[in-house]
């Protein structure tokens, strides 16, 4: 009768052992998060000039401050990426076939405001991580080879993004 | 002996002036001194908040005509 007692403890005492071992892997996880503190995730959704040249300026900017900064690329900057970087990109406004274009890019290289390339490499020579959205990739036809951003780049999907998102100090939609 | 370095950013717009100090700064070991020039309107809010963020000292501020003279010293890390 004894022995059976005591084996029935054991059990007892084994799965709450492993119950308290599965509750402090949670608290751990909890702690280690504050590691990523200094994260920045920005989506680039649009794939225009402008407003690519807003996201990858912010980009630079944390970079810069010491942050891990992630760049989700989607939808339109996968296409624009996919056409050829960047600099290729209409404007979202006054584009006018690209005599607009050409007209601020004249206005820029004449108040020396950097093009939208010389940025996009520093980025990437800063270290940025750029995260291919899997679907509209899929979709555009575009693999992480493609894009010139060597490897610092990835396919991600969703969840990915949300897991980063959560954990950072800084998310933008661009 | 303390490293120092100079960065000439004149003509330079933001967000070229922090790139290069981020860049120089990741290059030299702490307590090396970064002399910047800079005539960007933003660099003088810039360089502060950088500098706070890095945890460097802004060791002295000069205004010469458009361009500012900003000294610091990357503190230890």
């Amino acid at each position: 009768m004894r022995s059976v007692t005591t084996s029935r403890n054991n059990v007892d005492l084994e799965s709450r052992f492993s119950d308290l071992e599965h509750k402090l892997n949670v608290l751990r996880k909890q702690v280690d998060v504050n590691e990523d503190d200094d994260q920045v995730n920005i989506i680039c959704f649009s794939g225009e000039y402008d407003r690519l040249y807003a996201a990858l300026t912010i980009a630079a900017g944390s970079l810069a401050m010491g942050m891990d900064v992630h760049l989700f690329v989607t939808f339109w900057a996968v296409n624009t990426l996919k056409k050829g970087g960047p600099g290729k990109a209409q404007f979202s406004r006054y584009n006018l076939m690209g005599l607009g274009k050409y007209m601020i890019k004249r206005m820029m290289k004449k108040k020396g405001v950097e093009d939208i390339e010389a940025i996009y490499n520093e980025v990437l020579a800063l270290g940025v991580h750029i995260h291919l959205c899997d679907t509209t990739a899929e979709l555009f036809g575009v693999d992480c080879k493609e894009i010139n951003g060597g490897d610092n780049v990835d396919r991600c999907g969703v969840a990915t993004f949300l897991s980063h998102a959560m954990k950072s100090k800084m998310v933008l939609f661009v | 002996m303390i490293s120092e370095i100079k960065l000439d950013c004149i003509g330079k717009k933001c967000p070229r002036p922090i790139i290069e100090i981020a860049k120089a700064a990741r290059k030299l070991p702490d307590g090396s001194v970064i002399s910047i020039m800079a005539d960007d309107l933003a660099f003088e809010s810039d360089v502060k908040a950088w500098a706070e963020n890095a945890k460097a000292v802004i060791i002295s501020v000069k205004k010469v005509g458009n361009t500012q003279h900003v000294k610091l010293k990357l503190s230890y890390r």
